[in-house]
């Protein structure tokens, strides 16, 4: 049955040719509840026509495949393993659900993702990564919970990073991740999985800040030292509503919150990686600050990059007052060039789920040599955000994340690079610096 | 835009070759190092454009320095239109539009209808060559008319698309009467485009083509970016008096002949605003764009029968490679803070092009005498663009173009060649336009949905104002050359 199938899979692929149809306006998405009972500005939901009729499309950067169950989910036919097929795309609020976007002679799985948000959410089938990987993903997450979110499908992305900067957004690069070989069953013929996965460092729980408060000092050697928060790698999966974490990194945020390991509530997670609900503890987080996934050599770490680039930015807030910038983030005279961050605040609910659980082994498939993957941060916890995932920036991806309007700063806060605070006109953090605040001794 | 077809390796391979396809509108310069007497069979420095194994016919150093002054104007004559549904006829009337522009190599970037090229041929058995060159261009600017309007303003007010390209060949002698050549090349395009966008479009009820609804766009590159690649192969026949050459050109290798040109230099007039009404701060950065487009192949077939030493008859035929549906694609992004841009002003233009392959052929006769040759040329080439396509930035119907050149040997190896050109299009009336404003309101109606005829038009770009009319155009060109042997 599973060798016919990819034969058919291979043979479809020879004899017609991938069409992905789709225009440049926004496609509306419902979204589900971020936890079961929670706010509706979870995972992104379009529609999907089925022999069932509408049903929910989730739409997910974090999963590792594209499926469309043919007989839908609600029927007791088994599923089957892969298959060219179609998917529109349809639009996840309007009445009628018109079609937004038509990829056709697309290989998909026929399966259904587990529940999302909670179990009367149940998709048809995943828009996933390694369709999404085809654009620059363009997300609209607004923080209200009654407005519907949208996606756009771009080809490309005007602007370098330095231009998109100066606009205001912060450029979070990454690494595609994900390539890993599945099979259907014990010693059958496997597929491998492109790599899709957005993967960022984040910093879990850093201390609260203001250009208002004490200038933290800083001397030669101890950039590192005066660091807050966890250390974090989470990949980005909007068909996710919360921030799930394992239980193995929350020990370590919990230890740097200075809470009980074992605090929260006890309930379940829904998510398309497992077809029942997971086990999971419920918790809040105060902040959390995404990064750059990639790392070169000048890479000192989320937490320490974050307070490196706060520690400039009340420099240049308080210039005026003739500080200095502190010697630990100083390279000669200059000021040194500060990390893109997104900060995302309030009170981020948090699903901590057991290392073993099939969504925590998912995303770590592909683990060497990569880092491990700590959990995923959902579309619930991005609300409030405006995103493009640009799959196709070359040599890295890049996630380019800016807050939706009359965001306050502790809700959300988007911190494009700042590559020349020491110089005479440059714009950082919405700061126009003087030129003249020098290095402390 | 945008439906984006993907293959498996073998059939990408074959993308260049059969699927080559083209939206920015009919950019080859028919005049590109073309003295009036050079082609497929020719065997000089233009070679390495028409066809490169023509290289191998060079004997001893040489260099090849020219180029063409082009003047071209149009004139169009927009149909009625009704301003509650934007088609044809109606009570709105225009008056005629007209438009020119010129072509000549003295601008930068370098390159537009000159030709710069250095060579040689060595021991009979090789031909090389460095040339710089803009194989496609185009540019028009339209006037406004007496009363101040543009009436072709959705569909073009100024466009400038250059593409200079930076190229070697090398040519072999496979045998006596055989040569074969390659000429890769790179490829540096820029461009200035200026339009406006009908923000009232798919508002039901809105008064269409309202110049107060109107949105400028005017997006230009910036210097010279970092190149696309082609490739140019080409064999040369020779036996007897008889010559034949046959070519093929490239689209832009690795695209699928797309172009993804960033538009550094960005402005934007909301309606009734100011441009400066998108840059939030003048600090916190000013829109970017980026222009989509697609060039043709281009395959080149020529032949040469000289009668006797006086006199040769020479045929040519240029299969230009454009698709059947294409569009021009326009991307804008940032400021962030911006509140208009996504909003009150589109982030995305699509501009429908719809070409279709065209034929260019050319019968030549030519006399060669001791110290000077003469050539006179009939040019016939097929329209690109299907007349309901036709618009201002898309002017072509089927053009005749007689070339009458002379060369002349100034002194020893040095010579200098001049052709005047006068090309005629047919006037083009475009009937029922492609172009249908009520397709905007019919696919915002249906919610977007992209199996209705309203929204594949939108989609497509043809849910923008009629360009219903009558379409004119003319161009002279003077072309000089210089090639000194050594």
């Amino acid at each position: 049955m599973r060798r016919s199938s990819l034969l058919l899979l291979v043979l479809a692929g020879c004899s017609s040719e991938q069409v992905l149809e789709h225009d440049l306006e926004p496609i509306a998405l419902a979204r589900a509840p971020v936890e079961p009972g929670g706010a509706t500005s979870g995972g992104l939901l379009a529609q999907v026509s089925t022999v069932a009729g509408l049903e929910p499309l989730l739409v997910d950067s974090g999963f590792p495949l594209d499926s469309l169950a043919r007989n839908g989910c609600a029927s007791p036919v088994a599923p089957g393993w892969t298959y060219s097929g179609t998917l529109d795309v349809r639009d996840g609020v309007a009445t009628g659900a018109p079609v937004r976007a038509s990829f056709r002679n697309v290989g998909l799985f026929d399966l259904c993702p587990g529940p999302s948000g909670d179990a009367t959410i149940q998709a048809a089938g995943v828009l996933g990564g390694p369709l999404l990987a085809n654009f620059i993903v363009g997300l609209e997450l607004p923080r209200d919970a009654t407005s519907p979110a949208s996606m756009t499908l771009w080809p490309s992305l005007p602007g370098s990073d330095d231009q998109l900067a100066e606009a205001g957004f912060a450029i979070l690069h990454f690494d595609h991740r994900g390539s890993v070989s599945i099979a259907q069953g014990t010693g059958e013929a496997s597929l491998t999985l492109p790599s899709t996965r957005v993967a960022v460092a984040a910093c879990a729980a850093p201390r609260a800040f203001a250009t208002t408060e004490a200038q933290e000092t800083c001397a030669r050697g101890e950039v590192a030292l005066k660091a807050s928060g966890q250390e974090l790698m989470l990949a980005v999966g909007t068909g996710e509503g919360p921030l799930i974490l394992s239980e193995s990194a929350w020990q370590r945020v919990a230890a740097q919150l200075g809470v009980a390991a074992a605090a929260g509530t006890a309930g379940d997670l829904y998510t398309p990686f497992s077809t029942s609900a997971t086990a999971a503890r419920w918790v809040d987080l105060p902040r959390l600050a995404l990064f750059q996934g990639t790392t070169d050599s000048t890479w000192l770490g989320a937490c320490t990059e974050l307070a490196r680039a706060r520690r400039i930015e009340w420099a240049l807030a308080n210039q005026a007052s003739g500080v200095c910038f502190q010697p630990c983030d100083a390279s000669g005279s200059s000021a040194v060039a500060t990390r893109p961050y997104l900060e995302l605040g309030g009170s981020l609910r948090v699903a901590v789920v057991s290392d073993s659980s099939d969504l925590i082994r998912s995303i770590n498939a592909d683990v060497p040599p990569w880092p491990e993957i700590d959990g995923i941060v959902g579309a619930g916890t991005l609300a409030g955000t405006s995103l493009r995932l640009d799959y196709l920036g070359t040599p890295t991806g890049r996630v380019i994340a800016v807050c939706e309007a009359d965001s306050t700063r502790d809700r959300c806060w988007a911190a494009p690079s700042c590559a020349g605070a020491s110089a005479k006109g440059q714009n950082c953090f919405g700061l126009t610096a003087a030129g003249d605040t020098t290095i402390c001794p | 835009m945008l439906r984006s077809r993907r293959h498996f390796p073998l059939a990408a391979l074959a993308v260049p070759l059969l699927c080559t396809r083209a939206v920015a509108g009919p950019l080859d310069d028919a005049r590109v190092a073309d003295s009036g007497f050079s082609g497929p069979t020719s065997g000089d420095l233009a070679s390495i454009y028409w066809n490169p194994a023509g290289l191998g016919l060079l004997q001893g150093p040489q260099i090849m320095l020219g180029g063409a002054w082009q003047s071209t104007s149009v004139a169009v004559e927009r149909a009625s239109i009704d301003p509650t549904t934007g088609t044809s006829p109606g009570p709105t009337t225009f008056p005629s539009a007209s438009g020119s522009s010129t072509l000549h190599p003295f601008r930068w970037p370098p390159g537009s209808s000159g030709f710069f090229a250095i060579g040689a041929g060595i021991g009979h058995r090789f031909g090389i060559a460095l040339a710089l060159y803009s194989p496609f261009s185009s540019a028009l600017t339209m006037k406004p008319t007496a009363d101040g309007e543009l009436p072709t303003r959705y569909h073009l007010v100024d466009m400038r698309f250059d593409h200079t390209a930076l190229a070697t060949g090398l040519a072999i002698h496979a045998s006596e009467s055989i040569q074969l050549g390659v000429v890769p090349g790179f490829l540096f395009p820029s461009a200035h485009l200026v339009l406006d966008e009908d923000t009232a479009l798919g508002r039901s009820g809105a008064t269409l083509e309202d110049p107060g609804m109107a949105a400028r766009y005017d997006l230009a590159s910036s210097g010279l970016r970092a190149p696309w690649y082609f490739l140019s192969l080409g064999a040369h026949y020779r036996r007897g008096r008889f010559s034949l050459g046959l070519a093929y050109t490239s689209a832009p290798l690795g695209t699928g002949g797309l172009i993804a040109l960033p538009m550094n230099d960005v402005q934007i007039t909301p309606p009734g605003g100011a441009p400066a009404d998108l840059c939030v701060t003048p600090t916190s950065g000013c829109p970017v764009g980026q222009l989509r487009y697609r060039l043709p192949s281009i395959y080149t077939l020529g032949a040469t029968w000289t009668a006797n030493e006086h006199w040769s008859a020479t045929g040519i035929v240029r299969w230009l490679r454009y698709g059947a549906v294409d569009n021009i694609t326009v991307l804008v992004s940032g400021p962030a803070a911006s509140p208009v841009l996504g909003t009150t002003v589109p982030d995305h233009i699509v501009l429908y092009q719809g070409f279709r392959d065209s034929f260019d052929l050319r019968g030549r006769a030519a006399y060669e005498a001791k110290h000077y040759r003469l050539a006179g040329t009939l040019r016939l080439e097929s329209s690109a663009v299907p007349a309901s396509h036709v618009n201002a930035a898309a002017i072509d119907g089927w053009k005749l173009e007689p070339q009458v050149a002379g060369e002349f040997r100034v002194w020893r190896q040095v010579r200098l060649t001049a052709a005047y050109t006068f090309t005629y299009m047919f006037p083009v009336d475009t009937g029922a336009s492609v172009f249908n404003p009520q397709a905007a309101t019919a696919c915002a109606a249906a919610g977007g949905d992209l199996t209705t005829p309203a929204c594949q038009a939108r989609m497509n770009g043809q849910a923008r104002p009629s360009a219903a009319g009558t379409y004119h155009m003319w161009r002279q060109a003077v072309s000089v050359f210089t090639s000194f042997g050594f």
